[in-house]
């Protein structure tokens, strides 16, 4: 452990004790399900904004863009802006999401069965389930080894570093849920915010933005800055892109939330255009963090530790703690945030209709805090023996998909298409769950995605074509014919 | 051109990014004391 002085390793601790003693403290306020899930929905709109944007930044996410910034060069820069645009959109118009949040949902596969049936509700639960639980496998692996290489620890103790990251998770995860995740996000935003601009300075002062451009050119030629012709990039990603980026701004679970607990529509839609300048930036700090690693290394690095040995390299004692602990910070509202995530979905959308009856508050609560840990026990089994195939991007991306391409076209369908129906939404998520699996046949991972898309649209058509329902408005109260 | 574009585009959304977080950081407080304000509401009404 040489990297590490005694300063940083009390910044780091220092940083945990707060945030997991926050997250702890305010647990009493949590009594019903709506307080764990949607925060009785009564989350601000900076608070709200923090906690959305810290629960999309990880280590992991610095990882991969900073994976794709080394790679590509500038085009990925197209990424982020795409993001920045989509959450800008759906701010302003209330796309899909002011419908969701004034129906007064909890979760995404809830206005499902109110749209469709209990079925397609189940079945859409298992596929995100499933795909999310995949998602979220990759990350203590790809984090546990960016912070063994920046701390210093050898890459055998890498199942340890996993744990350790993981138990913490789980304190104040299974303890407060929504609640905690609030105040201990806000917590972590401002120390995230402060580390990444921290990093930027000293990035850009030791490498030197001219030496950082000279690198994507002497390296990549035209391709780095224009992603359009990239070799990594292309055409068919940035249409991708632009599914999945609106896809996931509106019925990605983990940021869905966000708006289900906001304190009115209004709030849900101004979260959501303050954003779009936080996703930009969430994509283009790290990615030029990449090509400043391409530019301080050269290319012959392994593209996933480019951004590790380039932060251990140029960052003083001292600053190196700060990172970690905002790092640290971020990716422990990214995992509680995702765990909660899926687990809401596990227990409210699969188990309980399985029991076919109404569990007591205290059950439910029960119920989704058993999942959270068994949820934490497969990621750590899956981290440990799955390998991530090309970029984690790409990866990620993907499997997203298998749910994420299927619930934006039956969710955007049910809200503005009145012929939108059951047989509809069911082949939807079949076709669009196929398409997305391709990847695991080896077909291109965007091929695979934009296959996703195309194939949910034709189910969701053909389905709905072939089998109308009865004419339907979906309000609080329930369905009406 | 494509070059200038991104170099822009990283400084104006490096800014915002600096701007935003500090009236997150700043506004943040009042709307947790809201919540909890909120919450400890509707945790005592049923107690009455």
């Amino acid at each position: 452990m040489g990297l590490f002085s005694y300063l940083d390793w009390v910044i780091v601790i220092l940083s945990l004790v707060l945030t997991a003693g926050a997250g702890y403290a305010v647990r009493k306020y949590v009594g019903k399900l709506s307080d764990y899930l949607v925060a009785e929905r009564g989350m601000g709109m900076w608070v709200g904004t923090a906690s959305l944007v810290s629960t999309e930044i990880g280590i992991i996410t610095y990882v991969y863009f900073a994976e794709l910034g080394y790679a590509a060069g500038f085009s990925a820069f197209v990424i982020a802006l795409i993001a920045g645009i989509a959450a800008y959109c759906v701010g302003r118009t209330g796309f899909v999401i002011k419908h969701l949040r004034e129906l007064e949902i909890m979760t995404i596969p809830e206005y499902i069965q109110k749209r469709y049936t209990r079925g397609v509700r189940m079945l859409a639960g298992c596929l995100m389930a499933f795909g999310g639980a995949l998602n979220l496998g990759i990350f203590p692996k790809l984090e546990a080894s960016f912070l063994n290489i920046v701390l210093g620890i050898r890459m055998e103790h890498l199942p340890v570093t996993m744990a350790v990251l993981l138990t913490v998770v789980l304190v104040y995860t299974a303890a407060g849920g929504m609640v905690s995740l609030i105040v201990t996000n806000y917590i972590q935003y401002v120390l995230l915010s402060i580390a990444t601009v921290v990093v930027t300075v000293v990035v850009l002062y030791s490498v030197g933005l001219s030496k950082i451009a000279n690198a994507v050119h002497v390296h990549m030629g035209s391709t780095g800055f224009n992603p359009f012709t990239s070799h990594e990039l292309g055409t068919a990603f940035i249409i991708w892109q632009v599914a999945i980026s609106f896809a996931s701004m509106t019925t990605w679970q983990s940021i869905a939330m966000r708006s289900f607990s906001s304190k009115d529509t209004a709030t849900g839609k101004k979260m959501f255009s303050l954003t779009s300048i936080l996703f930009v930036g969430r994509g283009v700090i790290p990615m030029l963090w990449g090509i400043a690693a391409l530019a301080f290394f050269g290319s012959h690095m392994n593209h996933k530790d480019a951004l590790a040995h380039l932060l251990a390299t140029i960052l003083p004692h001292g600053l190196l703690g700060l990172m970690v602990a905002g790092m640290l910070a971020a990716s422990l509202s990214t995992y509680s945030g995702y765990l909660l995530a899926w687990s809401s979905i596990i227990s409210q959308d699969i188990v309980t209709p399985l029991l076919r009856r109404q569990l007591s508050e205290k059950g439910k609560l029960l119920l989704t805090r058993i999942t959270v840990i068994c949820l934490t026990v497969f990621i750590m089994i899956w981290s440990l023996v799955y390998k991530v195939p090309g970029p984690a991007y790409f990866y990620l991306n993907v499997t997203a998909d298998l749910f994420m391409a299927a619930t934006f076209i039956s969710i955007v369908a049910g809200v503005y298409w009145k012929r939108s129906s059951t047989l509809g939404a069911y082949l939807s998520f079949i076709f669009g769950a196929i398409g997305a699996f391709t990847f695991f046949l080896h077909i291109s991972p965007i091929s695979a995605g934009l296959c996703s898309f195309g194939f949910a649209v034709v189910g969701q058509w053909a389905g709905s074509m072939l089998r109308p329902n009865r004419r339907v408005t979906v309000s609080k109260e329930g369905v009406r014919a | 051109m494509w070059e200038i574009f991104w170099i822009i585009l990283f400084f104006l959304t490096f800014a915002g990014f600096c701007v935003v977080s500090a009236l997150i950081a700043w506004n943040g407080v009042e709307d947790l004391r809201q919540l909890f304000a909120q919450l400890k509401r509707s945790h005592e009404l049923p107690e009455r």
